[in-house]
């Protein structure tokens, strides 16, 4: 398996589209990373209210302030480059967990059999039919604001596309003859699945994992536009758009502001088309059978 | 090509159990959030007997019997279509808030629908034909990142640059217009309205003001599509029958048309349904947006004043639409392609 | 592929060229036959039961529907309406108005005493019995005697302003008792009847009349030529067709005003009020009584320590507050009853003063650094600004302070916890009012009394407080100054001990096209929002 991993990289290498998504992705990292130190305002882009907030209001990109100010003073480059981490944590976390939890649940039930695939079937339907921005909605209700609610929110709808590929394919392992021969040898569940089940689907799994990337964060972000998770103030790119849009009537942007929109948007277009490139590239490599399974792609 | 009766009613079993369950979930998620739908029912009282107002509204409303007789209620009252007023305006049923908005919302995806999936068809299909030339290499990577774009800030900028030019984009028709004209909304989608009213004017307003966020929707499904269709007549291609047929010498623009483009016809429409469901939670975004009103501004009033009826029923809604769109597609690809069955 | 391609891109030009054909054709239409005035209100109407509405209903209630009397918020005192003279008895127990005559309701019935008791028994009783409505000002009437066609005697348990609660922008309204046969309801308590008013049905007295409703889009109002006012107001020039449209965003409203499509909006961005009267609309700024306050949850540690809510209030700077928050569209408050409102009481601020405030957060013995939580309103930018600024300067006393935004239903739900769960309640709690009836009452009572378990969010419980204001209100009827002295006391009481801080009282700037006239008297901050059309007039 790891073998095949070094081959699907280096063919990916060769691509220009790969090369790119990768620079991307790495300036990303770099720069999430590095945020508090490099950014000229840190308290601000945490979002402290400086003392004077009506002399700094809405200054267009300066050398002082490279992006300019936001409408309550804060220096917009400090919250967009913070705003990295942020991303870039909604993202991990959210895909992670979900992958684990996909991947643990689709094996199990493949394995199982009975029951536990019917159950699971109907319960992935169900979490894949509801629209996450809803359940944002309405989690953001119990859960109050935060970074949790988004989080939540996309874990509850993300995992159960997970599960439906891991079922996907460890069903089409579990008939493989040397699986139902362990199975008839008596060997103990946990190993068949540890050995041989898994190890055959992580792959698609990941190549999905790596694809969502940009998805996810376009959600999460779209989650926060709507003031439904985090809180203005806080720096993400989706909750400073929201900011522009729905504060100060949405008109102070649009008149004398509009760097505040372009440039969290840029950020966010950037980092997904990064993540978008890499996915694509490492999938088209995996698996060319990925490419009859189009559902599972939206 | 033989598909089994059999298949096809399993599915719909599955299908409506799953709504079934959507239904459930959807009412204890809701009813698990705070907030009284019994203040707003009885009006939001004020005075020194709102406890007492209150506490009526809830047994009206039947909070307070225990959630599992609840559920049965609503489940019952759902399926027979008697959702009764609604409790975020009093006096409007549940039902003609839901359709009229849904209607709106609708439009609008269906707008950007007709115009990007032409467009997704073309540029994809020159795009493979012409493989690794310029048009290609410009195209590839193009759709990629139009289906990276956010739509939501699409549909920001869009609106800055049309307030800039001091075109009026905002809602979803002129309120003086409408005023003047004596246009009434009749199905929620102002479009199919103005035309049962005959009412040009309104028409050609309305329709106007759908370019800006309909432009806004449509990009994702432009680059998605495209890459798919690239992918296909690629793929369509080297089918046997398509080399014979370019062996044999026929017409290239008949291999086009006939063989390739039917081929994959099936699978876009597939495809294309299915991201339909997808952009209708976006156009709800963008729809809040531009200030029109739809399903978007709906759920935001109805959970604003914890009205659970119409909540709930919207978010069925929504995922039953899904569900709906997806049984029908499984169907179809069982049909063509009986290799898939799960 | 070719011819297909061809096909397809010709139907797609001749397509728009017939659509950019016809929005041509469409721009050259005729100037409208009636005189037309757009008003965009910023909320959805939740009811038009001129009995039993208590919200927004209100922008088409004061429109359609009459009171008995109008307050006039510049002399604080009521004048005649519907009602043409009053007296009450030495004791303030038994009131007697005497009422217009030659009024007729919008479907030709006339107006009379009947039609008025059978209005006031409505709000009254099914307050009495459900609690719903705000027939709560109609508590102390015991009996309504119907003299005869245009005298009304009303008989009071106890003595009470009857002419100035007569006014209210709730429960008061007279509609007309043919509204029985025509929903069909058996009795004025039949809940048709309420069905029947908010599927859009209305029979007033007023000078325009209800022609279509719905609540989420337009409601359409025609001007009622019979209405007996018209010869007073002298104006030839009043639109006859009126559309109040929700329009829910601020920019919206802001862009359909430079558009044309909306003549007066109530709600625009406050940045743009500048660039709008320029470009030449007015303005006319209305100081509201809808105020913003702050209250303190008495019942948690920190907030039960008064030395600690002392120190809060003198570290609030309300000039910045209404500056960076409002645009300086509000009043400083003084004390929790707004200004221009019976009961106002000036001096009730606290000087912005961080040294006092430090002093106070020694005396409270309250260790720093200390967390607390505001629960606020996301409906409003101006909550959400003050929210992000209170946060940062309480930083720099070392008070952290957890922000809580939740939207209005959530954050009563929330707040009215500090009676059953106090401690998981929040400390602070910003919430704005705005009054039902003309009387301190109504602020007073709802936020502070402890028997208002609904909205008083302080969990404040004071017997002194309890039966000052008590008493203020039955002597109301009596002998008002003493009552004002009263009301006066109570509020000093709360400032002492800082249960609430006043934060502003908002100036609500109403701006209009220069297509129309509006002048001043057409907005009144008793009954917010409304608009009286017939003193509009249509220039154009």
């Amino acid at each position: 398996m790891i073998r095949r991993s070094f081959i699907i990289l280096r063919r990916s290498l060769r691509k220009i589209r790969f090369k790119i998504g990768i620079v991307i992705s790495l300036v990303a990292i770099f720069l999430a990373i590095l945020a508090p130190y490099i950014v000229p305002h840190p308290q601000e882009g945490l979002g402290y209210v400086p003392r004077d907030v009506e002399a700094r209001r809405l200054l267009p990109p300066s050398i002082e302030h490279i992006f300019g100010t936001d409408s309550l003073g804060r220096d917009l480059f400090s919250r967009v480059i913070m705003g990295t981490r942020t991303a870039l944590l909604q993202v991990f976390i959210v895909i992670t967990i979900s992958f684990l939890l996909g991947l643990l649940l689709g094996a199990i039930a493949a394995y199982l059999r009975g029951l536990v695939e019917v159950l699971l079937n109907y319960f992935t339907e169900i979490f894949m039919a509801m629209p996450t921005i809803v359940i944002a909605l309405v989690l953001r209700l119990t859960l109050g604001h935060g970074i949790h609610v988004t989080i939540s929110s996309l874990i509850m709808t993300w995992w159960a596309w997970y599960a439906r590929i891991a079922y996907v394919y460890a069903r089409g392992v579990v008939e493989l003859d040397y699986v139902i021969l362990a199975r008839l040898a008596g060997l103990h569940s946990l190993k068949i699945l540890h050995r041989h089940i898994v190890p055959n689907i992580i792959q698609p799994l990941i190549a999905q994992a790596i694809t969502d990337l940009g998805s996810v964060l376009l959600e999460a972000a779209a989650i926060n536009f709507l003031g439904l998770g985090v809180q203005p103030g806080y720096p993400e790119w989706g909750v400073i758009l929201y900011e522009s849009v729905f504060y100060g009537g949405g008109v102070e942007v649009f008149t004398q502001a509009p760097w505040l929109i372009v440039f969290p948007g840029i950020f966010l277009l950037l980092v997904t088309l990064g993540f978008s490139l890499i996915g694509d590239c490492l999938r088209e490599e995996i698996d060319p059978r990925l490419r009859r399974r189009w559902r599972l792609w939206f | 090509m033989t598909i089994s009766l059999n298949y096809i009613f399993k599915r719909i079993i599955l299908a409506l159990c799953v709504i079934v369950g959507i239904v459930v979930f959807s009412y204890v998620l809701i009813l698990a959030t705070p907030g009284d739908p019994a203040v707003k029912w009885a009006g939001n009282p004020r005075g020194p007997g709102a406890t007492r107002a209150v506490q009526l509204a809830r047994e009206e409303l039947g909070l307070d019997k225990p959630i599992y007789v609840q559920v049965a209620i609503f489940m019952y009252n759902f399926f027979t279509g008697n959702l009764g007023s609604s409790i975020a305006y009093k006096g409007l049923p549940v039902v003609q808030a839901i359709i009229t908005s849904f209607m709106s919302t609708f439009e609008l995806t269906l707008i950007a629908y007709i115009i990007s999936v032409p467009i997704a068809l073309y540029l994809g299909l020159y795009s493979a034909l012409k493989r690794g030339g310029i048009f290609d290499s410009i195209i590839q990577p193009a759709s990629v990142v139009l289906a990276s774009t956010p739509t939501y800030w699409l549909a920001t900028l869009l609106l800055l640059a049309f307030t800039i030019s001091k075109i009026s984009v905002y809602g979803t028709a002129s309120p003086r217009l409408i005023a003047e004209t004596e246009f009434n909304t009749i199905t929620g989608s102002y479009l199919l309205d103005s035309i049962l009213q005959g009412n040009v004017r309104v028409f050609v307003d309305s329709l106007l003001r759908m370019i800006p966020p309909a432009l806004a929707i449509s990009v994702y499904p432009i680059g998605a599509l495209t890459r798919l269709v690239r992918v296909l007549v690629a793929e369509s291609l080297l089918e046997d029958y398509v080399k014979a047929s370019i062996a044999l010498g026929v017409e290239r623009g008949i291999i086009i048309r006939h063989f390739v483009v039917r081929s994959i016809i099936p699978s876009l429409v597939q495809i294309s349904g299915l991201s339909f469901t997808y952009s209708l939670i976006d156009a709800m975004v963008v729809e809040s947006i531009f200030g029109r009103r739809g399903l978007g501004s709906l759920l935001i009033s109805a959970l604003n004043t914890a009205d659970f009826k119409i909540a709930i029923t919207l978010i069925a809604f929504i995922a039953i639409f899904y569900i709906i769109v997806n049984t029908l597609v499984d169907i179809l690809q069982a049909i063509i392609d009986p290799r898939v069955r799960l | 592929m070719k011819p297909l391609r061809t096909i397809y891109i010709v139907l797609l030009a001749v397509f728009i060229l017939v659509i950019i054909l016809i929005a041509l054709l469409t721009m050259l239409h005729q100037p409208p036959r009636s005189k037309i005035v757009v008003y965009a209100y910023n909320d959805d109407i939740t009811g038009i039961d001129p009995s039993l509405e208590d919200d927004t209903g209100l922008v088409v209630l004061g429109s359609i529907y009459e009171t008995l009397t109008y307050y006039n918020y510049t002399t604080g005192k009521v004048e005649p309406r519907l009602a043409l003279s009053w007296e009450s008895s030495e004791d303030g127990k038994e009131w007697i108005f005497h009422l217009r005559r030659d009024v007729v309701f919008h479907d030709g019935t006339p107006f009379n005493a009947t039609a008025v008791k059978m209005s006031i028994e409505r709000a009254r009783d099914i307050y009495r019995e459900t609690g719903r409505g705000a027939g709560y000002i109609w508590d102390a009437v015991d009996e309504i005697i119907v003299v005869d066609e245009y005298t009304v005697k009303f008989k009071l348990k106890y003595p009470q302003k009857l002419d100035l609660l007569a006014s209210a922008s709730y429960a008061a309204y007279i509609f007309s008792p043919s509204a029985l046969e025509k929903s069909g309801a058996s009795s004025i308590y039949d809940k048709a009847l309420e069905d029947w008013f908010n599927k859009g049905n209305a029979i007033g007295t007023g000078p325009y009349k209800l022609v279509s409703y719905d609540p989420t889009r337009e409601i359409r109002l025609e001007k009622f030529n019979k209405w007996w006012g018209w010869s007073v107001v002298n104006n030839p020039y009043a639109p006859d067709v009126v559309i109040i449209k929700i329009v829910k965003e601020p920019p919206a409203q802001y862009h359909g005003l430079l558009a044309g499509e909306i003549d007066i909006a109530c709600s625009v961005p406050r940045t743009t009020i500048r660039d709008l009267v320029e470009k030449g609309f007015k303005v006319i700024n209305v100081s509201t009584f809808h105020n913003f306050v702050l209250f303190f949850n008495t019942k948690r540690y920190p907030t039960n320590i008064s030395y600690f809510r002392l120190a809060i209030a003198y570290a609030l700077n309300l000039t910045e507050i209404v500056q960076v928050a409002v645009y300086g569209f509000a009043l400083e408050a003084s004390g929790v009853i707004p200004h221009g409102f019976p009961g106002h009481v000036e001096g009730l601020k606290y000087n912005h003063n961080l040294e006092t405030s430090k002093k106070y957060l020694e005396f409270s013995g309250v260790k720093m650094p200390i967390k607390i939580e505001l629960l606020y309103q996301v409906d409003y930018e101006e909550t959400r600004k003050f929210a992000e600024l209170f946060k940062s300067r309480m930083s720099e006393l070392g008070i952290e302070v957890e922000l809580n935004p939740q939207d209005w239903a959530r954050l009563k739900d929330i707040a009215k916890g500090v009676w059953t769960s106090p401690e998981s309640t929040p400390h602070l709690i910003l919430a704005d009012w705005w009054p039902t009836m003309p009387s301190p009452f109504d602020y007073l009572y709802a936020m502070f009394h402890s028997e208002s378990k609904e909205w008083n969010f302080a969990g404040y419980e004071n017997p002194e407080f309890d039966s000052l204001i008590e008493e203020a209100l039955t002597l109301e009827g009596v002998n008002y100054t003493r009552a004002l002295e009263l009301y006066k006391d109570a509020q000093i009481l709360l400032f002492e001990e800082a249960v609430a801080v006043g934060l502003w009282d908002e100036i609500r700037p109403f701006t209009y096209s220069s297509r129309i006239e509006m002048p001043q008297e057409a907005l009144n901050p008793m009954y917010t929002f409304v608009i009286r059309f017939e003193l509009v007039s249509v220039r154009s």
